[in-house]
């Protein structure tokens, strides 16, 4: 049995230390946010934080996180956003990060299979850099993690109109 | 209070009944007729499965109307990214109805017990009058007959607005309509419910004027954005099933390899994982994942199959094409736009041109490899949750597989990676192999590809290649344009594991079917330029490469992919343009005005000309350069009309000669589908396949040896990364004159490859008449 934090929470687990987190997040404790791309930490799709940094949870195994790293999924922006705010648990419920906010409001996805970890790297960029150029977002993600964060359905410009729309929100809400 | 009419009542060719009044609740419920129609070839009234006994007042309904003036409607269209169940249908069904769109709470999409009509994920607006819109329609009537009876009023003079019906000072809204009685309304169907079409609403039922809309026009959100971004939605990925296995599948070394023994599997080291092989089928299936991927991979590398070397390779595709392959079995086939005598006018032509375009095999590459899950019961029915765009004709595949009817069997639809018209035929790739290995084991099993099954065992969009001759006349005016397409096969929806397992499917792709799965090659990019004298347009068939001589009857297994056939019809035909425009030394825009009749077309011309900052003049630019380190700019035009829309586009590249290396800086789209049905939904649609477009035109060529694809991967097979998307700039034409909404997602991907081929030329002078435009290719055209 292994100890892990997710989203704030200790989970102890019981999978194989080998197994990538992706399988344990998604099966045992049904954290679906991250999908299944390629495996092979090609295209971004598997994307969690682990202290606030985009990790590839498709090859990143159990034995390489420790009890202490916090790992936060798609399902933990709201909490992560509501805890750097400030917010009440009672608003925190009612809340979306402001990166999913503005995926909304920008329409981003279209077959959205990817969008996991296009969030993902989004909330990455604006904690590290609240107002970023075209030019930084394109940079983030394309050449900042292990690989280019690829959208089949070409939502890059969305991607983009969203990234900006979200710094907007959180200069508002800060 | 008027009485209700206990005799059913028909309108407009449907007909309006009620069954019974009811204490509580009540609604008007708009199901199918079953007469007079052969919805599931071969199934017996009694089904097998309850859920799918086909009784229209079962809720695979298209519309109820509640009492609680809430509406609910049924899809048989499974969304893929386009959003159009949810913002689009919703939009029309609003309107047709005469109620707001949120009055629209439930949209059910794709299930095969839930839904009624089947068909695919494609051509949702189906040229203006998609089945929901007619449903709709005919629900109005029914309304319309309704609120008549209650208030006594004739129907001529009731009007109905947010969904209250008033006449001569008297009113009622739908939901008082409807309340305490149970309506059935069933309209008219025809065709077959599991073929790729499925089934279509009968009949002409009045419909809204154009001109009346208040809803069509307005860019309401997509109701399902907003669950996939909270991690709400329940993915085709997610689903979990009590006993449900994971497996992973074995796939033949070559795609001709036949097994000749399955490698043993270490029980100490993976004790709870079972090895399943059934003919050609080869798969181990465990409780968890992560030991299923682990076995197998252990599996496969001690797996014996026989060798097999039966392809061309890539480097010689074109060549085998040509050469090697069997043109004459498929007859030849005619463009409609076939005129005049195009031979004798380019004979006698002093300027003309003869070119061969080539447009290689292309993946759909969804972003995530296809998965589903397979639970075949103990009575031997069997239901499989996936992501599908034509559950109903999966379906009916499975139950041909197993030798059952298709009311054994269920398919639940749910959201997934989009696949691009790959499993518009009923199959992604892991369904049947899904249900035959729950077979196999008793317990319902989840089979996911990985990345290189996806790769390499997946269908992939034809390769084709166009001979074509074009003529113009000393004053610039073109005089003829003749055009040979050829390509094999297109469209093979035969389930793999069916045919490794060799169990019963659908034919190979063969002369003698009349669906799409034919090698015969139609004409299929409507030609636009009517102003052309002579025209001859022909499409030349062949069976799909190494098909026939693979022991596994597989080899270069192909399926429509957006915009099919027509992509690549119209990157020749296109490109042929902008080569006839040099040839008479006229600006490539004002030569397409003037070589059409078609308003619309001039429209998207003269929109993108504007929008774009084109310069009028001949391409290529004076100062075009083929060699060199420096970079040079160019631009380049095309256009197209597919389902009712017309579209043009301009690409503004650079190109480094000396490297061939080359960036899309703008890319400015017109797109006008006659009404604008939601215009920021439009706009993401056509920003996205300017993308995927784009990275087509410059990144996308499937690679194999003799024995299959080589690639394996994001890193072999590259697609369009953030950093070299182009500047994009989307104009919308709303024409609502033209009275019908067109097609505005799928063609927006096929305008980018002739446009930017175009701008090398413009640049350099240079011509490149193949796909992809990668640095290699353009290379060593600059430096003939």
């Amino acid at each position: 049995m292994v100890t892990i934090t997710v989203n704030g929470d200790r989970r102890e687990v019981h999978a194989p230390v080998d197994t990538p987190l992706l399988y344990v997040l998604r099966n045992e404790l049904e954290l679906i946010g991250p999908q299944f791309g390629c495996g092979l930490a090609q295209c971004g799709a598997c994307a969690v934080l682990i202290d606030g940094k985009e990790v590839r949870s498709c090859i990143t195994s159990l034995a390489e996180v420790s009890p202490n790293q916090e790992i936060t999924t798609l399902e933990g922006l709201p909490a992560r956003w509501a805890k750097q705010r400030g917010l009440s648990s009672e608003e925190a419920k009612h809340t979306l990060h402001p990166v999913q906010q503005a995926w909304i409001a920008e329409q981003t996805p279209q077959c959205g299979f990817c969008q996991n970890g296009m969030m993902i790297k989004a909330t990455e960029l604006l904690e590290s850099n609240p107002r970023p150029t075209v030019a930084q977002i394109k940079e983030a993600f394309t050449t900042s993690g292990p690989s280019p964060n690829l959208c089949r359905c070409g939502t890059y410009t969305a991607i983009i109109d969203a990234v900006k729309h979200a710094s907007a929100l959180m200069a508002k809400e800060r | 209070m008027a009485t209700m009419r206990e005799n059913p009542v028909n309108v407009f060719g449907a007909t309006l009944s009620r069954r019974h009044f009811v204490k509580s609740g009540g609604a008007l419920i708009v199901g199918v007729s079953l007469a007079g129609t052969e919805l599931l070839k071969g199934t017996s009234v009694k089904a097998a499965t309850l859920r799918n006994s086909l009784d229209p007042a079962l809720p695979q309904s298209w519309i109820e109307i509640h009492p609680d003036n809430t509406i609910l409607f049924r899809t048989g269209k499974n969304d893929f990214g386009q959003g159009t169940p949810f913002t689009a249908y919703r939009q029309i069904v609003a309107e047709e109805l005469r109620v707001p769109f949120e009055a629209i709470t439930t949209v059910v999409t794709g299930d095969t017990d839930r839904t009624p009509d089947g068909s695919g994920a494609f051509d949702f607006l189906g040229k203006g009058t998609p089945n929901i819109r007619k449903a709709a329609a005919y629900t109005y009537q029914a309304l319309l007959d309704l609120a008549s009876a209650r208030l006594g009023v004739p129907t001529d003079k009731i009007s109905v607005k947010d969904g209250v019906a008033s006449g001569e000072g008297k009113s009622i809204s739908y939901g008082d309509l409807v309340k305490g009685q149970q309506l059935k309304l069933t309209i008219p169907v025809k065709g077959d419910l599991t073929s790729l079409f499925g089934l279509t609403v009968d009949g002409n039922p009045p419909v809204k004027p154009v001109s009346q809309y208040t809803i069509i026009g307005k860019s309401f959100p997509n109701s399902i954005i907003s669950s996939k971004v909270a991690a709400k939605e329940t993915w085709a990925t997610d689903v979990r099933l009590p006993g449900m296995l994971h497996a992973r599948v074995v796939h033949p070394k070559t795609l001709g390899s036949t097994l000749i023994s399955a490698g043993a599997l270490d029980k100490t080291k993976f004790p709870n994982s079972q090895l399943i092989a059934k003919g050609n089928l080869v798969a181990v299936v465990a409780p968890t994942e992560w030991e299923a991927i682990k076995a197998s991979e252990e599996v496969a590398r001690a797996t014996k199959w026989s060798d097999w070397k039966g392809l061309p390779r890539s480097e010689k595709l074109f060549e085998h094409l040509r050469d090697q392959s069997d043109w004459s079995t498929a007859s030849v086939t005619n463009g409609r736009a076939t005129k005049g005598d195009a031979k004798a006018a380019i004979a006698a032509a002093s300027k003309k041109l003869t070119a061969t375009y080539q447009m290689p095999y292309m993946k759909h590459a969804p972003i995530g490899p296809t998965m589903a899950v397979g639970d075949v019961k103990a009575d031997g029915t069997v239901e499989i949750y996936t992501h599908n765009q034509n559950p109903q004709a999966l379906r009916g595949q499975i139950a041909k597989m197993l030798g059952i009817t298709a009311d054994h069997v269920i398919v639940h639809a749910y959201p997934g990676p989009g696949h691009y018209g790959r499993s518009n035929g009923g199959n992604a790739g892991a369904e049947d192999e899904a249900v035959l290995l729950s077979q196999a084991v008793g317990k319902p099993v989840r089979v996911q590809w990985m990345r290189a099954d996806d790769m390499q065992w997946s269908t992939q969009s034809a390769a084709a290649f166009s001979d074509l001759q074009i003529a113009v006349d000393a004053k610039g005016k073109m005089v003829a344009y003749q055009a040979d397409h050829y390509m094999p096969a297109m469209q093979d929806d035969r389930l793999l594991g069916a045919v490794l397992a060799g169990l019963p499917t659908m034919p190979a792709p063969e002369l003698d079917t009349e669906s799409v799965t034919s090698i015969v090659n139609n004409v299929s990019d409507p030609w636009i330029y009517a102003q052309v004298p002579n025209v001859t347009e022909r499409g030349h068939g062949t069976f799909q490469i190494g098909q026939k001589a693979s022991p596994l009857a597989v080899g270069i297994r192909d399926h429509s992919m957006r915009t099919p056939v027509q992509f690549q019809q119209n990157y020749p035909r296109e490109t042929a343009m902008n080569e006839a425009a040099a040839l008479a030394g006229l600006d490539a825009i004002q030569f397409r005005i003037e070589n059409t009749s078609e308003e619309r077309l001039v429209g998207v011309l003269q929109a993108v000309r504007d929008a774009s900052g084109w310069d009028t003049r001949p391409s290529p630019r004076t100062d075009a350069v083929s060699s060199g380190a420096a970079g040079v700019r160019g631009r380049g035009v095309s256009a197209l009309l597919r389902s009712g829309t017309y579209w043009a586009c301009v690409c503004q590249i650079a190109v480094t000669p000396n490297t061939g290396a080359m960036v899309v800086e703008k890319y400015t789209i017109a797109v006008d589908p006659g009404v604008v049905v939601n215009p920021a939904q439009l706009k993401r649609q056509v920003e996205g396949g300017a993308v995927m477009g784009t990275s087509q035109a410059l990144l996308e060529e499937v690679s194999f040896d003799e024995s299959g694809v080589t690639q394996e991967d994001w890193l072999s097979y590259p697609i369009l990364t953030m950093a070299d998307i182009p500047e994009i700039k989307v104009v919308l034409l709303n024409n609502p004159k033209v009275g019908t909404y067109g097609g505005g997602s799928e063609a927006a991907n096929a305008l980018a490859a002739p446009a930017i081929a175009a701008a090398l030329h413009d640049a350099t002078g240079k011509m490149l008449r193949r796909l992809p435009l990668k640095p290699a290719y353009v290379q060593a055209l600059l430096k003939t």
